[in-house]
């Protein structure tokens, strides 16, 4: 039997490269999300440029983070893509307007390296810098 | 949301193969950081209200 977990957290495209490159901000915030039971999520999305932005280098990193306890991988509902089209116009990156949407729906944060992507959402309330 | 732990593995070895270290300090001050920015944005109700009116526009 697994216990629910709360939603805690989105990683952005920025914030899965930095786990690819031993950030250890991004892998303590991790580690005490899963100390508290709790989830990230992953936009499928992100995930693709993540991959893309590092050239499938470190495809074991990216492994290893699907293979936390604390990640969870969600693909976009398809009833959504207005509103992702939406949020696309809006931080200029259809990975941000996952990411952002996801965010908004579960009232959390995204964790991201940058962000200004997401200053026209919500007057940018919706960002965790990492800081390493 | 339910847990798949099939495939999943411990942090431990995670962070072995990273070759990262992860402290109990490092994950307080992740956490202060992380619930503090999640107390300054929580606003359920403007969340909910932007993606009506997201709907709006693009309806």
């Amino acid at each position: 039997m697994t216990q629910p977990r709360d939603v805690c957290l989105v990683f952005d495209t920025t914030a899965i490269t930095s786990w690819v490159r031993g950030s250890v901000a991004v892998g303590e915030t991790l580690a005490e999300i899963a100390d508290d039971n709790g989830a990230v999520l992953i936009p499928l999305w992100c995930l693709v440029e993540a991959g893309h932005d590092i050239g499938m280098i470190d495809r074991e990193r990216l492994d290893l983070l699907l293979a936390h306890a604390a990640t969870y991988l969600i693909a976009d509902d398809t009833d959504d893509w207005e509103m992702l089209a939406g949020l696309r116009a809006l931080t200029g990156r259809h990975d941000c307007a996952s990411a952002a949407l996801l965010a908004i729906e579960m009232n959390v944060d995204v964790m991201t390296r940058h962000p200004e992507w997401y200053k026209a959402v919500r007057n940018g309330q919706l960002t965790l810098l990492i800081e390493d | 949301m339910e847990q798949n732990t099939s495939s999943k593995l411990s942090l431990d070895e995670i962070h072995a193969r990273m070759g990262m270290t992860v402290t109990e300090d490092g994950k307080a001050r992740a956490r202060r950081r992380r619930l503090a920015s999640a107390a300054a944005h929580h606003d359920p109700e403007g969340n909910a209200a932007f993606l009506a009116s997201l709907r709006a526009r693009t309806a």
